[in-house]
């Protein structure tokens, strides 16, 4: 970001924010709903979702793009919530054990899909999104066929009618908002989930302590330049894996920790949008594929979040009709990640083009193009 | 490559910093799972089977620091507590309380706690609860349908109810 | 002379895999129990001709899609998973011509005519988006589709439809969920000269079924299709759209306007989409809108995968093949699943077979390096 900011590179570099904002705020007043509900709407959010865009980062830093692949580990966070609740594990205590419990197969998915993206080189994002469909129908032949069947389950409350698989929805009563309310600091109107925050803290100076370590450090270089970071003795393969292998145990705690505010659990949707809306937050935030910072994690969260707590009532409102407003938040979903792309796409092309003519025509050129 | 070296050279003394974390890591889940397990107690003041210990005319009984249930003959009550290990106040009548320390077996969810036979210290005063007839689940067709390749979950907005049939996909 | 082992190379191993387990569904229906089958098809038993005709139906319902993700893997767009916006051009088509209240053969192909201007814009603006981002083709692709299904979700409840067989009853606007061509223009191909075979049932209704129909309407649009697609891949634009798809540089030294060219591909490949989607509505019997459009790329690029196409390199036969193989597979693989082990597995089949084709297709080493 350095050289001159004038007000058009501001615009261009942060339309994806400058967008946001304006709708929100269009959105509030049709919306009807008061700046308190808003407000603590967004700090529950704060807490539910942060864990899960955070774990985004690392293979950001790797260089692997955004990892569609963390369906996995909340695919495999709900299965050790589904384990938790089958054996009535109650509270704080039924979050651990279903975190401990899953932990193993989370590492395992994200080996799996580690390997996977290190034959796709240069297409990791779509191979991903792919992944996490393909890792679906396992998930659902696991849940829906085996649990129960060659997996005895103990409590009948959650296995089908027909004696095997899990069913549709789970009621997460046992473990429900354990974590928000194990400590919730009251402030005027707004109940904050200092529990969960504080996790997510946790979080954030393991991610910033990760950085300088050994292993980080070589990240930055394989996300920098594989064939570089290869011929100076970085195994870029197994670093690229263990990114994807923490991307992906920090999605599976995320998943629980995001599933005991819910407080029950599409057993067979839960996981298909987690990646979708941890992606389209941190790029609200203002990242790009291969730049992400803290900030752009909470901003993020913010904003995108805020946006979909006003645009329901919004639709409602303006349109008489509730679905209006679903649907404008899958589609501003979607068309955020779309146009971020887009415009990281375009710009990296530019920046290309720019650094091949600072080559060929003289020192003026070469000085442009370095500046960025 | 350099990586597959370097593994190959684990020392003993990081194969024991290892182990002992899985130990710990076990040990962890394991302690969540007890201290963690919630079980459902059905209190009972029912006549035992061979009617050899009879139930009291009137009991009031107080598990660890819940409020106190009060139970005629032939009364029966459910309340919920987490973990194996609990203290049960038992007050008969207008007689002095009596405290007694109840150890639930870890791996049932439902138990069946019989405060007579508590009394009188006879074993088993809990077993695991097997209810007779059991009434079957409500009926529940729905996890059988999954969109394909859905990227709209939970989240989904749900269609607007159709009128007519939906036709299902040939 | 080509060994038998390079012949088997060239075809790949997942695909010969693929045609034997076919094969197998084929020759299973007979052993399997007849029990599960009955509830869930409604059919007697898993007759084979019955299981060929909807197997030669499906193939006819689904091939235009299939062929329309060609151009654009020929120009090195890649993989279309912005299909959608085709199928929406094609849906936009559709219901235009419902409330226009066109019937029969002028209601399908005027439903392609009035897709055609939204294809064309559609597809003409998607492809100046793709040109600006060479290299993200793919993930770019996927969620400009996403977001233009939503977009359209929203525009089919708003967009002032007023025919009473399409809009919701109660409210009298938006348009419904599905909406049925039975009295427009359903099976307009298939039943062109179709050939019946087979046993004869006799609804109450007094419309005869039969148990085998091939749908030879269906599969001669197709057939017509494939081949303009192969002549125009033949024409002096097609191989020139190939020269950009298989070196860029090497075209542009040539004279040929990359950007121009691979903005022809995407807008064919649309155009393809638009139709079809109205050759699967005229063979299904109905309209489906809103979220239904999400899903439909991913089975037309599983098929052309499994047909032998790779993420830059596709032919007639990689389509042709594809999606016999892959409706072949989704046809038999749920009944006779079904019926063995008595299970309603068909919907996890489905998702683990196409989505792991693909994943096949992403993760294999391409010769030309990006």
């Amino acid at each position: 970001m350095s050289g001159k900011m004038t007000p058009g590179r501001f615009l261009r570099e942060n339309a994806v924010i400058i967008i946001f904002i304006i709708i929100t705020l269009a959105a509030i007043q049709p919306s009807g709903l008061s700046l308190t509900y808003i407000v603590q709407e967004l700090l529950t959010r704060l807490g539910r979702n942060s864990f899960l865009v955070l774990a985004l980062l690392i293979p950001i830093y790797a260089g692997m793009g955004l990892n569609f692949g963390m369906t996995l580990g909340a695919m495999a966070g709900q299965i050790g919530l589904i384990f938790a609740i089958n054996y009535n594990i109650t509270g704080v205590n039924g979050l651990l054990f279903a975190v401990l419990a899953s932990m193993p197969l989370a590492i395992l998915m994200g080996y799996i899909c580690g390997v996977v993206l290190n034959n796709a080189k240069g297409r990791e994002m779509v191979t991903g999104f792919i992944l996490a469909f393909f890792m679906d129908g396992i998930y659902q032949f696991f849940v829906l066929y085996t649990l129960g069947y060659a997996v005895p389950m103990k409590n009948p409350a959650i296995v089908l009618s027909r004696g095997y698989g899990i069913r549709n929805t789970l009621n997460l009563d046992i473990v429900r908002q354990s974590l928000d309310t194990w400590w919730m600091l009251k402030i005027g109107p707004f109940s904050l989930p200092m529990a969960s925050y504080l996790v997510i803290v946790v979080l954030c100076l393991f991610i910033v302590w990760f950085k300088k370590t050994k292993m980080g450090q070589d990240m930055r270089a394989v996300g920098h330049d594989m064939a570089v970071a290869n011929s100076s003795g970085i195994p870029v393969n197994r670093t690229r894996i263990i990114a994807i292998i923490i991307s992906t145990v920090f999605a599976c705690i995320g998943q629980v920790i995001f599933l005991q505010n819910m407080g029950n659990m599409a057993t067979y949707g839960a996981h298909t949008q987690t990646a979708f809306f941890a992606v389209a937050a941190i790029l609200v935030g203002g990242a790009s594929v291969k730049k992400a910072s803290l900030a752009n994690v909470f901003v993020g969260v913010v904003l995108l979040h805020a946006l979909f707590v006003v645009t329901p009532n919004a639709g409602q409102k303006v349109f008489g009709q509730a679905m209006i407003g679903e649907y404008f938040r899958q589609f501003i979903g979607y068309g955020v990640i779309a146009l971020s792309l887009v415009l990281y796409a375009w710009r990296s092309r530019k920046e290309a083009e720019r650094q091949r003519e600072g080559l060929r025509g003289g020192t003026a050129a070469a000085a442009q193009g370095g500046a960025k | 490559m350099n990586g597959v070296n370097k593994e190959s050279k684990v020392g003993p003394r990081r194969m024991l910093v290892r182990g002992g974390l899985a130990v710990v890591y076990i040990a962890v889940m394991v302690m969540a799972f007890i201290l963690g397990k919630g079980h459902k107690i059905l209190i009972d003041n029912k006549d035992s089977q061979d009617g050899a210990i009879k139930a009291f005319e009137n009991v009031n009984v107080t598990i660890d620091s819940q409020d106190p249930i009060d139970f005629m003959a032939g009364d029966r009550d459910q309340t919920s507590v987490r973990s194996q290990w609990h203290t049960i106040t038992i007050k008969v009548g207008d007689q002095q309380p009596v405290v007694k320390k109840v150890t639930l077996p870890l791996n049932e969810n439902v138990v069946l706690l019989s405060i007579p036979k508590l009394m009188a210290n006879v074993e088993p005063y809990v077993v695991p609860f097997v209810p007779a007839d059991e009434p079957p689940p409500p009926a529940d067709n729905s996890g059988n349908s999954n969109e394909f390749t859905s990227p709209t979950g939970t989240e989904a907005p749900a269609a607007p109810t159709a009128p007519a049939a939906a036709p299902t996909n040939p | 002379m080509r060994s038998f082992k390079q012949i088997v190379t060239d075809f790949g191993w997942p695909r010969i895999i693929i045609f034997l387990f076919l094969v197998l569904l084929f020759l299973m229906p007979p052993f399997a129990k007849v029990t599960g089958i009955e509830r869930l098809a409604g059919v007697a038993s898993i007759s084979i001709p019955a299981s060929f005709s909807d197997v030669f139906n499906r193939f006819g319902q689904n091939a235009v899609f299939v062929l329309a993700l060609v151009p654009m893997i020929q120009s090195g767009c890649g993989l279309n998973f912005g299909l959608s916006l085709g199928i929406l051009s094609g849906l936009l088509g559709a219901t235009l011509s419902m409330q226009f209240n066109l019937h029969g053969a002028a209601g399908f192909f005027g439903g392609l005519v009035l897709a055609s201007p939204f294809a064309v814009l559609f597809g003409g603006a998607y492809g100046m988006l793709l040109n600006k981002v060479k290299g993200e083709e793919m993930t770019i692709a996927m969620y400009v589709g996403f977001a233009s299904v939503f977009f359209m979700s929203i525009m089919w409840l708003l967009l002032p439809y007023t025919h009473p067989d399409m809009v919701w009853g109660f409210a009298g606007k938006g348009l419904r969920t599905t909406i049925s061509v039975e009295n427009y223009w359903i099976h307009i191909l298939n039943n062109f000269l179709a050939i019946p075979g087979g046993d004869v049932t006799l609804s109450p209704m007094g419309v005869k079924t039969y148990e085998f129909l091939f749908p030879t309407g269906e599969l001669l649009f197709v057939a017509l299709t494939a081949f303009l697609m192969w002549l125009f891949m033949r024409t002096k634009t097609g191989t020139a759209m190939t020269a950009v798809g298989s070196n860029p540089d090497y075209a542009r030294a040539g004279g040929i306007s990359v950007d121009k060219m691979r903005l022809v591909s995407v807008i064919i490949s649309t155009f393809l989409g638009a139709a079809g989607i109205l050759v699967y509505e005229q063979s299904f019997g109905f309209i489906q809108l809103y979220t239904a459009p999400l899903a439909m790329p991913f089975s037309a690029i599983a098929a052309i995968l499994i047909g032998g196409a790779s993420v830059n390199k596709a032919s007639m036969v990689n389509v042709l093949i594809g999606t016999f193989l892959f409706q072949g597979l989704l046809t038999m693989a749920p009944s006779v699943i079904n019926s063995t082990i008595n299970s309603d597995l068909s919907e996890v089949v489905r998702i683990i077979v196409s989505q792991g084709i693909i994943i096949y297709a992403l993760t294999r080493k391409t010769k030309v390096t990006k």
